[in-house]
């Protein structure tokens, strides 16, 4: 009888817990996706790298296609290859500067005010980023996207791959936050996480394929940049959305299943140790 | 039973350190070395619900690392405290509801959006009754007259503005214990004063207990009615406001802009061959002159007169409105003797009373009355 009571009253509380979480995060990440929007036009502005960048590759995939002689590449036509460049750098360049956020947070000591809250910290700069990057993915992804259909015309997208595209990518930025959440939590014990992120991001650039398809790569470089977490964040998911395959499409919602799970198991160790260490900066 | 209890907690920090120079960096690469600081000696104190306490103290005290080790958000390395029944950094998720706390020099809003978007939040985050939540809000913006500021971006509002929004945002959750460090820093006068009849306020109001850290003499003297004085992470100091005024605060430095050369209020001491201040007396009506045994000239140039006034012995008022009746003052400045001279008078009584009780059939109690009797009076008070 005692136990039945217990029980229920457990499962009322994870209920009242539950219900009121999202609430607070739902709230965090609309207020996020508010502010952001306040500089709209900066974010539209920053995105005009991107038909920089996405007019000089068209360019250089061009003479590659001419100089060849073929139609295909790695398996993918010119039309793929700049709509894969579109959508890969949809994601690269959306990336908010969280550990450099953090990093200020440690030191202005404002981490005073972040921590002495009922919520928790980690989950509060997912909600804060995921808003940050949704703006920024959304504004970029539309400038990439004319300036794609500019450059090729439109894409031969399958209904498969343009349904499966968000969710890889959605899990894809869940990833991103990890890595860069756990390198800006090195802020409780370096005093700059600059060098951390610059290694990390180029890495991601090299290896993730962001600018041609892992399949253009040589091999053995093709084999190791397939597994690292890189290519569950960027290669990943523009090539769902460009040449979506079922078979590929389970491995890929696999591998970023794994790689979440050790990236958020990595972060809440981090967490842990790093919440011990606080060392806030003017008291 | 005490809102707060502490008891013997302490923080050291480890800090590394870095010689001068590139031999210097080098060596601190290879060999690096650490040096320990202690930012809080084992302290002890307690505080009763509405209690209005100043937590002072010079820069690097140990004042902010004691209120973020109350706030749960710094691990103590040893010692006890109890904040509404709870150890905070063990709890501080539970504590965290019950307690607010705001940092002078920090902001918790948007900084892009209007501080309405803030308080929204944060009546989710501390997970607020909707209907509860608009009632308490319309009142503090009601309270602290922000209804204008609601829609207007944080950025855009001056610092004065954006602090009664801070403190009305601290609110939201009516809070039992609120942890004020630094509120007043970098406002101008009328807002500091503003900010300092908001928590007198909301202390009678609510009975809400606050913890206030200030180097503010001000905030101290007309806000808190105890205030515990911390040095190098020591309490030196553990008395009732009114005490600390009558001893440590009674020297006032008022510096003046007059209309007329400052020369002509003051007449040269023949006996000393030091100036002092020669004006008739505002109230009384034989053209007595005012008694100025406690003033000193300390500056007189041009149309500029710098004074420093015992209030003990002359108070201020007369002073002031006697220099008014004999011409316009265009500027004038009054300031409270800056902490360091405080502590160091705080010291000096107390190595005064301790040698005096060295000497045999001397009563310190009588000089310098220990801090935890003092804390009791205001207890039971």
């Amino acid at each position: 009888m005692d136990t039945s009571i217990e029980r229920r009253s457990v499962i009322k509380r994870a209920r009242h817990n539950l219900r009121w979480s999202w609430r607070k995060y739902n709230a965090v990440l609309r207020v996020s996706i508010a502010s952001n929007l306040a500089y709209v036009y900066e974010v539209l502005f920053r995105s005009l790298f991107l038909i920089v960048l996405m007019f000089v590759f068209g360019q250089l995939w061009k003479t590659t296609y001419t100089a060849r002689g073929e139609s295909l590449l790695g398996g993918f036509s010119m039309n793929d290859m700049i709509w894969y460049l579109a959508a890969a750098e949809t994601i690269a360049t959306s990336m908010p500067q969280l550990t450099r956020r953090i990093d200020e947070d440690v030191r202005s000591g404002r981490l005073a005010y972040l921590l002495g809250r009922p919520y928790n910290y980690v989950l509060y700069n997912f909600a804060q980023y995921l808003g940050e990057r949704l703006v920024r993915f959304f504004i970029n992804g539309v400038v990439a996207a004319a300036m794609a259909l500019l450059l090729v015309g439109p894409p031969h997208f399958s209904l498969a791959g343009v349904l499966a595209w968000p969710l890889v990518t959605l899990v894809a930025l869940c990833i991103d936050f990890a890595a860069y959440f756990g390198i800006g939590l090195l802020a409780f014990w370096t005093e700059d996480t600059n060098s951390f992120t610059i290694i990390y991001s180029r890495l991601a650039l090299v290896l993730g394929g962001v600018l041609v398809p892992l399949e253009v790569f040589p091999q053995p470089l093709r084999g190791i940049a397939q597994a690292l977490p890189f290519s569950a964040i960027l290669y990943g998911p523009a090539r769902t959305l460009v040449h979506f395959d079922v078979g590929r499409f389970g491995g890929l919602l696999l591998q970023q299943g794994i790689t979440l799970a050790i990236g958020w198991l990595i972060v809440m160790a981090i967490y842990r140790v790093a919440i011990r260490r606080v060392n806030i900066n003017g008291g | 039973m005490s809102i707060i209890e502490v008891n013997g907690l302490t923080k050291t920090f480890k800090t590394r350190e870095r010689a001068a120079g590139l031999a210097g960096s080098l060596r601190s690469f290879i060999a690096p070395q650490y040096r320990l600081r202690e930012a809080v000696k084992p302290i002890c104190f307690s505080l009763e619900q509405g209690e209005v306490l100043a937590f002072i103290g010079p820069n690097g005290a140990g004042k902010s690392t004691t209120i973020k080790m109350l706030t749960g958000i710094l691990y103590p390395t040893s010692g006890s405290a109890q904040v509404l029944g709870l150890t905070p950094w063990q709890q501080r998720r539970t504590l965290s509801f019950h307690i607010a706390s705001i940092y002078g020099q920090k902001s918790q809003l948007w900084y892009h959006l209007p501080p309405q978007d803030t308080f929204n939040l944060l009546a989710q985050i501390y997970e607020l009754d909707m209907r509860e939540y608009s009632k308490r809000r319309d009142f503090l913006i009601d309270t602290f007259d922000i209804a204008d500021y609601m829609r207007t971006p944080v950025r855009k509002l001056s610092l004065g503005e954006r602090m009664r929004c801070e403190l009305a945002a601290a609110l939201l959750h009516k809070p039992s214990v609120i942890f004020l460090d630094e509120p007043t820093i970098g406002l101008d006068v009328i807002a500091k004063q503003r900010i300092r009849d908001l928590i007198g306020q909301l202390n009678r109001e609510e009975n809400v207990t606050v913890f206030l850290t200030s180097h503010d003499a001000g905030d101290i003297e007309q806000v808190c009615r105890r205030a515990i004085v911390i040095n190098h992470g020591e309490v030196i100091l553990d008395t009732p406001v009114a005490r600390l005024k009558r001893e440590y605060l009674r020297v006032k430095t008022v510096d003046l802009l007059l209309e007329e050369p400052a020369e002509t209020l003051l007449k040269s001491d023949v006996a000393s061959g030091e100036q002092r201040l020669s004006v008739q007396s505002a109230v009384s009506i034989h053209e007595e002159l005012l008694d100025t045994t406690g003033v000193r000239v300390l500056k007189a140039k041009g149309h500029g007169l710098k004074l420093e006034i015992d209030t003990a012995r002359t108070p201020l008022e007369p002073v002031i409105a006697a220099i008014m009746q004999h011409c316009h003052i265009l500027d004038m400045t009054i300031a409270d003797p800056p902490m360091e001279e405080i502590i160091a008078d705080i010291y000096g009584r107390k190595s005064g009373a301790q040698s005096a009780s060295s000497e045999p059939g001397n009563n310190v109690e009588a000089q310098f009355i220990a801090p935890e009797i003092e804390s009791q009076s205001i207890a039971e008070g």
